[in-house]
């Protein structure tokens, strides 16, 4: 059964007057254990479509489902509650809590999802030494590198173990051995199940990605695999 | 968890120095407005309340002899007594210069156990002791018709004051009784002090000068300021008096506000002004809350991304609000009580047994911090409005 299943989504902006349609009756259903590959131009949509998937923004046409149940009649509540346990976002800028030294950064969503602190602790120390940044535990964000805090980004994303891992441009300010290392990673997650949904404008995604979607001004051209 | 949470949203130290500084700021001016526009209303109600029968006008003695000073202004027409006044209790020798009722006096018989402490000097928080029932009656419940009292031959018990300055719990000139003596006289006058439709008649009486003198006992070794107020038999008969006064020489003021368009107008002002600098002050605390919700909106949406609730999110930023405003409110606080006390000290300067203090108004002080959970809780529907899908536009920093 598809994991994730959209149904003729559609976005429409509109400022001054002018709409944008971002995303235009997208319907697709995707599947887990793979690794899904979404390119195209620059302002195609696909970072519209991404915080579409992820429940970060509302379609303003069209139906989102996630297994079986259908997310726009969620509630704040629900809707967090959802984006807790099932979804892991990596954001391009890395995001992470300034304020927050690595560890407490990785914790924090372990600890969201109900799990008490010294096994929250635990799990976090283990998820940074898989990363080889236990050595990094207590620096704050500024006092890392760039491919560090992606690292950090990532394994947050995945703390929580989430069925659906959705990245966008992750690997925006890698260099070459950290982006192979990212990709195998996010992939090495698609074989055991989960479902990755990456949006990027590197080639080298096209390795990795199991399906390809294309967007064009907010219309899927086609996809394969 | 909230304690992570907490510190994720938590200010960045610049933001915390400012928020700080324009708390300190806000509340030391806010609060102390807050707490002159009370004290200031109290002052006036004092003085519309109790002091209407004051009658009185204030001038500077020419010369050391006050004696025969005063002598010479109790020959004027209308004056009904003319004593050496404290600054600081004119109140109370007012009540005892004159103008006291008829029931007070002891006149009819009535209210007998009241007289002597009236004449003595009612302390002001018994000031209600002083006010008349509204139709006086003799001891058969006849109602009495003051005009026939005039010429009427009275004694009054007057308890003597003794002075002693207490400096360990208010550093204040405080009164104690001390001997008693009988004062006779004859009613010289009678009037309303009042609205027309007031019953209270009020009498002038001809020993009343020797007899608040008397009363003073030693309060003129604290305060030999040569200040006299002169009384005037009515309400009516003041300006002719004051006019009287400054032709022989003295320059005269009333003591005190009578007129009650000026006192309106003022309290109008003044309570516009109020409600004025509290808007300002209410929007600089929104502007710079709208400013620190933009400036974390970046760790709310990732947080927001992660799954936690809107509320939760709410209560960190709360929180980080609160331990920031700890200190500010604290200092700005113990401002405010110090300058109430001050201001309340120079406004009731005049009023013996009056307690000034801030205690009540307090209640600003509640209300202050009430208005920023308030703005707190407003902010929510910013949160929620907040989307998370802002951190996939991020440029890339
Ligand atoms: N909040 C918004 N309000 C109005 N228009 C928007 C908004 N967000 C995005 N758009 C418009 O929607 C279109 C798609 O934007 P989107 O960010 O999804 O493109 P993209 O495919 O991710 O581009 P890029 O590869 O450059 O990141 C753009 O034309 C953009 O101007
Ligand atoms: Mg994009």
């Amino acid at each position: 059964m598809a994991i994730l299943t959209a149904d003729n989504l559609t976005k429409q902006y509109t400022k001054h007057k002018k709409s944008v349609l971002a995303v235009d009756h997208f319907t697709y259903q995707f599947q887990p254990g793979k690794l899904y590959a979404i390119l195209g131009e620059s302002g195609a949509g696909k970072t519209t479509l991404l915080s579409i998937l992820g429940g970060l923004e509302k379609p303003s046409d069209g139906q989102l489902y996630f297994e079986d149940r259908e997310l726009s009649g969620m509630k704040d509540r629900e809707l967090s509650q959802w984006r807790k346990n099932k979804i892991g976002f990596i954001f391009q800028s890395s995001a992470l809590c300034q304020n927050l030294s690595a560890l407490e950064n990785v914790m924090l969503p372990i600890l969201a999802a109900g799990i008490p602190r010294m096994e929250a602790r635990q799990r976090a120390e283990a998820l940074l030494d898989s990363v080889g940044l236990s050595e990094r535990a207590d620096f704050l964000p500024q006092e890392l590198s760039g491919g560090e805090k992606q690292r950090i980004a990532f394994i947050r994303a995945i703390a929580n173990d989430p069925e659906l891992i959705l990245a966008d441009e992750p690997t925006g300010n890698l260099d070459e051995k950290n982006e192979k290392l990212l990709f195998e990673r996010l992939s090495a997650l698609a074989k055991e199940g989960r479902c990755v949904i990456i949006v990027s404008h590197n080639p080298q995604i096209l390795h990795y990605a199991d399906c390809k979607i294309v967007l064009s001004s907010g219309r899927r051209l086609g996809a394969d695999g | 968890m909230d304690k992570l949470l907490t510190k994720a949203l938590r200010y960045k130290r610049w933001e915390r120095i400012l928020f700080s500084v324009i708390l300190v700021i806000i509340g030391i001016t806010g609060l102390t407005l807050l707490a002159f526009a009370p004290s200031y209303q109290d002052y006036v109600r004092f003085t519309e309340d109790y002091n209407i029968q004051a009658r009185g006008v204030r001038i500077s003695a020419q010369t050391t002899d006050i004696e025969s000073e005063r002598q010479r202004i109790a020959s004027v027409d209308h004056v009904a007594a003319c004593i050496p006044q404290s600054e600081r209790y004119f109140f109370t020798s007012q009540l005892t210069a004159g103008d006291f009722s008829l029931q007070d006096a002891r006149v009819t018989g009535i209210n007998e156990a009241l007289a002597p402490e009236l004449i003595a000097g009612t302390p002001i928080e018994h000031a209600d002791d002083f006010l008349c029932p509204p139709v006086l009656t003799d001891a058969n419940g006849h109602k009495i018709d003051g005009e026939s009292l005039i010429g009427q031959t009275i004694s009054i018990t007057v308890e003597q004051q003794h002075y002693t300055v207490e400096f360990f719990t208010n550093p204040d000139v405080f009164p104690t009784t001390s001997d008693t003596k009988t004062f006779t006289g004859r009613i010289t006058g009678v009037y309303r002090p009042f609205e027309p439709d007031d019953n209270m008649l009020v009498a002038g009486f001809e020993t009343v000068g020797e007899m608040s003198q008397y009363r003073q006992g030693n309060l003129q070794e604290f305060q030999p300021d040569g200040t006299l107020i002169v009384y005037a038999d009515s309400y009516s008969n003041l300006s002719q008096v004051e006019s009287a006064l400054r032709s022989m020489g003295y320059s005269s003021s009333p003591t005190f506000w009578l007129d009650k368009t000026g006192v309106f107008l003022i309290m109008v002002g003044a309570w516009t002004a109020f409600v004025l600098i509290g808007l300002v002050l209410f929007w600089i605390i929104w502007v710079l809350l709208r400013r620190q919700l933009a400036s974390r909106s970046n760790e709310i949406a990732l947080l927001k991304a992660t799954g936690i609730e809107n509320i939760r999110i709410g209560r960190g930023l709360l929180v980080n609000l609160l331990r920031t405003a700890v200190l500010p409110v604290c200092l700005s606080g113990a401002f405010f009580w110090l300058i109430s006390r001050l201001l309340a000290k120079l406004l009731f300067l005049g009023l013996v047994g009056y307690t000034p203090g801030p205690s009540g108004y307090i209640v600003f002080l509640a209300g202050i911090v009430a208005a920023c959970c308030g703005i707190i809780i407003a902010l929510l529907p910013g949160i929620t409005r907040l989307s998370p899908a802002l951190l996939l536009r991020e440029e890339t920093k």
